[in-house]
């Protein structure tokens, strides 16, 4: 019954956004989010400003990721703390340290706490779908960072990824196609099997691998985004399949345990290791010869595009909810002829841009 | 119930403890894989095998020390990830390798310490104290100490990368180390007064301090060596991937060792089982991983199997060992 009830105020309360969200085209009309206001072209300048600032100042912004600690996290952390803080908005983390459950604890409490704007990181395209619906029912903006959701919020920041899955997999086929003297058998290491991240590498890797039926995956199997697991799967693997020609993990942090066990069993020459993300050790791992090649997508600019389109939202004048803004962040191929540019890479420490 | 329990067991089942059982099933599924799976006899995929949970192998070494004397140690995958995480970051900096191993070794022998005198002179269960001091090193060391998730190994600490990736006459070194630490553990245990005491303590704790055996600081020493033990895995495990997840602390790592100890016959009531019962169980979840891979299973497939194997565990073990009134009382 209660269930009944909260549907209809939910479809009420889309409803009303939908049309607010339509009246809001033009210029000057009141919107449902932030505090409604919008600018008409022949404002001042003292006014624009007093726009921003009373849009943005006080106001609180909190990010979720998986769990901090890895530099892909906290390279993100640090470039939101530094916009947000910048602006005079409120700024917090919460850190479930890479368990669902508690990341599920972690946005719900925040909803009760109602932030302007909520940054997720999705474990799984599951987890959090009816939370994030949730808080953009509580007037919450939602942005979702590189591993998305089945659920879309206001906007997403990350990697395309399936254009990245089709990308490598036109590399793979590349280098052990048709046209190569080699076994054309090629092993998969996924992160969490249902990860957005996982879900979608996959989707376009398989586009470009049906197109080319003879390269053989002879192993796809997930290692949880976890080094160490990533190693054991891929020491019995390059066993099983000592001619493998390529080796493609979804994350540098996790495959380089991969390309450790394929050193390890004397193939590293033979084998070419595949990989996503460009944190320090892609870059390390490239110049020792340990990765093939890897793309990068820009993290180090991922979180200021978070905060400039959450800037954005906050002075639309939109209600949450009301806009499906996607932001794919530039991708770029390490391999051994660019990986010691500057910048290549990133540590999580200090700056990959020169922003101060 | 146990009368009804001794009448349903079978004979034959009867003349065999759970660590006999248990190597057969391995040999059996071995015979199956080997004749089923392409290259699964191949000696690379062997050692592999072996290798890939040698490290698991240690950490239940580690465990068993503690649960024969009757005790437990859930803090074990927190402090060795947190000794092995310090010693690399340290490693990261100027400090010498010996230097940043005596550290972390130093933490584990504390953390010891700290178990060891809160289970035998506060008096707390182990399963608690243990528990609660897992969190609290972790969550120290994450807030105080640790730069991050994830430690990397710098690629100049060579001594360390060899633990985990070296060989020594074409064998990896991990198994020989998981090899040396059963072979000193089993002779610990059944050659020196040190580890008949163990028994004793676990059999019944109240007799042994009865006939002489100063259980409380002897609790403390158990505590000590399991951590140090624990520690070497945790250097395997850094070494052959080129850094330390403390990810790990917080996952199942815990669940899986304790399924080693236990599959392999070491009771959860203490004084039973013996280094050999974890070598079976390794020997088992090492063959069981290998062929699940080989035979490209998805995760969840996997986790059906693992499953299954600790369900019929925890049936054989309570059919061998049925609880009575001597084993369910706490000190008897």
């Amino acid at each position: 019954m209660r269930k009944a009830r909260l549907r209809v105020v939910v479809l009420a309360a889309a409803v009303a956004l939908a049309v607010t969200s339509c009246s809001t085209g033009s210029s000057a009309s009141s919107g449902g989010g932030g505090d409604g206001k919008t600018l008409p072209g022949n404002a001042s300048s003292k006014d624009l400003r007093e726009h921003a600032v009373s849009s943005l100042e006080g106001k609180k912004a909190a990010f979720v990721p998986v769990g901090m600690g890895t530099p892909l996290t906290e390279e993100w952390n640090r470039q939101l703390k530094r916009g947000f803080e910048a602006v005079g908005m409120e700024y917090v983390t919460r850190d479930p340290n890479w368990d669902t459950g508690r990341q599920a604890e972690a946005v719900q409490s925040l909803i009760n706490e109602k932030p302007a704007v909520l940054v997720v990181h999705n474990f799984d395209v599951q987890v959090l779908a009816k939370l994030i619906q949730q808080a953009e029912s509580k007037g919450i903006y939602v942005i979702q960072i590189n591993m998305v959701s089945n659920y879309k919020s206001d906007a997403f920041v990350g990697a395309d990824t399936i254009d990245l899955g089709r990308r490598i997999a036109t590399d793979i086929v590349t280098a052990c196609g048709k046209d190569t003297q080699t076994s054309h058998e090629v092993q998969i290491v996924q992160g969490d099997a249902t990860s957005g991240f996982t879900l979608d590498v996959m989707a376009g890797g398989k586009e470009v691998f049906d197109k080319h039926p003879e390269i053989k995956i002879v192993s796809t199997q997930a290692a949880n985004w976890d080094r160490t697991k990533a190693h054991d799967i891929t020491a019995t693997v390059i066993q099983q399949h000592p001619n493998l020609c390529a080796s493609w993990g979804f994350w540098d942090q996790m495959q380089y345990g991969a390309a450790t066990a394929i050193k390890e069993a004397g193939k590293i020459n033979q084998v070419k290791v595949f990989t996503s993300d460009h944190s320090a050790i892609t870059c390390e791992a490239v110049r020792d010869g340990l990765f093939f090649e890897s793309y990068g997508y820009s993290v180090s600019t991922q979180g200021t595009d978070i905060v400039a389109i959450a800037k954005q939202l906050l002075q639309s004048g939109k209600a949450p909810g009301s806009s499906r803004i996607s932001d794919f962040t530039p991708l770029v191929k390490v391999d051994h002829t660019n990986w010691n540019q500057p910048n290549m890479c990133y540590d999580g420490k200090n700056d990959g841009l020169t922003v101060s | 119930m146990s009368v009804v329990l001794t009448k349903l067991r079978p004979g034959g089942l009867n003349r065999l403890s759970q660590e006999q059982i248990v190597l057969l099933v391995v040999v059996a599924l071995f015979v199956v894989f080997g004749v089923l799976l392409d290259g699964f006899l191949a000696t690379d995929n062997l050692l592999n095998l072996v290798r890939s949970v040698s490290s698991l192998g240690i950490l239940g070494v580690a465990m068993a020390v503690v649960v024969i004397a009757r005790g437990m140690d859930l803090s074990l995958i927190a402090s060795m990830g947190v000794a092995t995480a310090v010693a690399i970051q340290l490693m990261q900096t100027d400090v010498s390798t010996p230097v940043a191993l005596l550290v972390g070794l130093g933490v584990v022998l504390v953390m010891g310490l700290l178990n060891g005198f809160l289970i035998a002179f506060v008096e707390i269960p182990a399963l608690f104290a243990t528990l609660a001091s897992g969190l609290l090193i972790y969550g120290l060391a994450r807030t105080t100490f640790l730069d991050g998730l994830i430690a990397e190994l710098p690629g100049d600490r060579g001594f360390v990368r060899w633990l985990g990736q070296g060989t020594l006459a074409g064998v990896p070194v991990p198994i020989l180390l998981f090899l040396a630490v059963a072979v000193l553990a089993q002779l610990m245990l059944t050659r020196t007064r040190a580890g008949r005491f163990i028994y004793a303590h676990g059999d019944n704790a109240g007799a042994a301090a009865l006939t002489g055996i100063p259980v409380r600081p002897f609790t403390t020493i158990e505590y000590m060596v399991s951590a140090t033990i624990g520690f070497v895995g945790g250097l395997v495990v850094a070494g052959s991937v080129g850094g330390f997840n403390t990810q790990v602390i917080d996952g199942s790592l815990i669940y899986d060792v304790l399924l080693v100890v236990v599959v392999g016959g070491i009771s959860l009531v203490g004084g039973r089982g013996s280094v050999l019962s974890v070598v079976v169980g390794t020997a088992l979840i090492g063959v069981m991983l290998n062929g699940m891979t080989i035979l490209n299973m998805n995760t969840h497939e996997q986790d059906i199997v693992k499953g299954l194997i600790l369900l019929a565990a925890l049936v054989l073990d309570n059919r061998l060992h049925p609880r009575d009134e001597e084993t369910v009382r706490q000190g008897d």
